[in-house]
């Protein structure tokens, strides 16, 4: 690209850039600039074929992209345990729990102008579990039902007779 | 375009750029790569019915199985093998709070309860199911000393058995161990696989990501009863990004003509993404007492109305970890051979992540023939009568 001539856009001083920035604008630059007789690959995408100038073998296109990636892991770990990245982490999740307890107060607020329940999860919730805790008493009843009925059944020798009350009523149900 | 005087033809710049031979120089290259990145498309569109197939094969578990004891959500699951039973105490695997257990039990070549089935134990699990936002006032001594008891008890009742084996998992293994200090008359052998017992800060990301600097679990779990799913999937995610967002993806798009690469990662996907939400007071305990103020390190860790003092474990233990771990670093393992009591340890580490230890080749290969074998060692064989 042509430049005005006496201009130097290199004077200006460039703002300083987070380390996470630079590291982008550096692979980005490596690989848009190859090194001599060498085209670095992109992930994913295949090397230049056998023949050109240029030519990377496959298995040299994958170690280059694995090196690539190990390099991006380390730093990402190295970032993710910045101050940076930490406050940024505690910003966001106090934005996010603030905004929960608005959107609660909100609801809270113009359910008990409509005279609605302030909160169906919470009926539902209670008689979902009291649901839950009387199945499993029946369940505990019925299994207590059938030891009892076993040691009856022993004790009287198991002679032969009419059915149990109880086992009729299971019978039934 | 005709030869000779060509002064009526217009200007075209670019007329050298498409013809004559620096043109083939300049361009002979780039036609090649986009010919093969074609190729690699019309692969990727060639593969797609396999890969389409796959992924509506993927199951959750693969071991038939029946259902014990219901206590919702939690079930206890007892596995039925095709091989003989050979040993009297049971085994039960315990499993993290935050996923589904069921891959420990992938695929039929990848399941460690086949394992353990195939040695001739008789294996249950407990499945710590969905919780609702009504079980959100749940803390850790319900689950240790509610459901994995009233689990332990029922498997004891079932089987006539006085002692359980039990293997714990990640945060299963924990809770195993915790629950092993306080009963340790009905446990007869303890498998911990990358269960944490040292949160030290800075050893690994979670615990500076909890650091209680930055992270105020008490806002978060006074916000909700339950932590919502998404919440803990992105943070695994995020442990790994590189491997998760952009490696994974590459050696899928290189592999996908692999069947078994195909079964294997269409497996492993179904159960990444089945996250569940965890409960809120059990969140906080765990972060609380655990991540920010490594509690149970120091043998103070409240569990109702008690503090779990793991020197209270004698019996054996064998503590397996895997060097790659990302989420749980061995040294988070490591101590707990200082803090049992038990004469008989044993520690074996295997070349494998975090989920490697139950899925990888690595382990079914190496790590699980010994792992069943020091089991089978240390359970009461079930005595064949005479004639």
């Amino acid at each position: 690209m042509n430049q005005p001539h006496g201009s130097n856009p290199h004077a200006q001083q460039q703002p300083p850039i987070d380390p996470f920035t630079a590291f982008w604008r550096d692979v980005w630059a490596k690989a848009g600039s190859p090194a001599p007789g060498q085209q670095p690959g992109f992930p994913g995408i295949p090397a230049m074929p056998q023949g050109f100038p240029g030519f990377i073998s496959p298995e040299v296109a994958r170690r280059m992209q694995a090196a690539f990636f190990d390099a991006l892991a380390q730093y990402a770990d190295q970032y993710m345990r910045s101050p940076e990245f930490l406050e940024s982490m505690k910003k966001s999740m106090d934005q996010a729990l603030q905004l929960r307890r608005q959107m609660d107060d909100f609801l809270k607020a113009n359910l008990a102008s409509t005279m609605a329940p302030i909160s169906t999860g919470a009926n539902a919730e209670i008689l979902d579990a009291i649901r839950r805790t009387e199945s499993m008493l029946k369940q505990e009843l019925a299994e207590l039902r059938t030891r009892l009925d076993r040691l009856e059944s022993a004790r009287s020798g198991n002679r032969a007779g009419p059915a149990s009350p109880a086992k009729k009523a299971r019978k039934r149900a | 375009m005709s030869q000779g005087a060509s002064t009526s033809q217009p200007f075209n710049p670019f007329a050298g750029m498409f013809h004559g031979p620096d043109a083939q120089t300049m361009w002979g290259p780039w036609a090649a790569w986009i010919n093969e990145v074609q190729q690699a498309q019309a692969r990727f569109s060639a593969a797609m019915p396999k890969v389409m197939a796959a992924a509506r094969k993927a199951t959750k578990g693969c071991t038939p199985h029946e259902v014990v004891m219901t206590e919702a959500p939690v079930r206890l699951i007892r596995y039925q093998g095709k091989a003989d039973r050979r040993f009297a105490t049971p085994v039960l695997f315990v499993f993290a709070l935050v996923n589904r257990p069921y891959v420990l039990d992938l695929l039929p070549h990848k399941s460690v309860v086949r394992r353990f089935l195939d040695a001739g134990f008789d294996v249950y699990l407990i499945d710590w199911g969905v919780p609702t936002p009504s079980d959100g006032g749940k803390t850790l001594h319900d689950y240790v000393e509610g459901h994995l008891h009233n689990a332990v008890t029922r498997i004891l009742d079932l089987t006539g058995s006085p002692q359980v084996n039990l293997v714990g998992y990640c945060m299963g293994g924990t809770l195993s161990a915790m629950y092993t200090s306080l009963h340790q008359d009905l446990v007869r052998n303890l498998i911990l696989m990358a269960a944490p017992f040292d949160w030290t800060p800075g050893q690994t990301l979670l615990s500076c990501w909890t650091d209680p600097r930055y992270f105020n679990v008490d806002a978060l779990c006074d916000a909700m009863p339950l932590i919502p799913p998404a919440l803990l999937g992105s943070s695994f995610v995020m442990l790994k990004p590189v491997a998760n967002l952009f490696q994974k993806w590459t050696t899928f798009f290189e592999r996908m003509d692999d069947e078994k690469f195909l079964e294997e990662f269409f497996a492993m996907e179904l159960w990444t993404n089945d996250n569940i939400p965890i409960c809120a007071e059990v969140y906080r305990d765990f972060v609380k007492y655990c991540f920010q103020q490594n509690l149970l390190r120091r043998g103070e860790f409240p569990l109702g109305r008690r503090k779990i003092n793991l020197g209270n474990i004698t019996c054996p233990v064998l503590n397996l970890t895997a060097s790659a771990d990302h989420l749980v670093d061995p040294v988070q393992s490591h101590p707990v051979r200082e803090l049992v009591s038990s004469t008989d340890f044993e520690a074996i580490q295997v070349q494998a992540g975090h989920i490697g230890l139950s899925v990888g080749s690595k382990a079914h290969k190496e790590l699980w023939p010994r792992a069943t074998a020091w089991l089978a060692d240390r359970s009461e064989p079930i005595e064949v009568p005479a004639g």
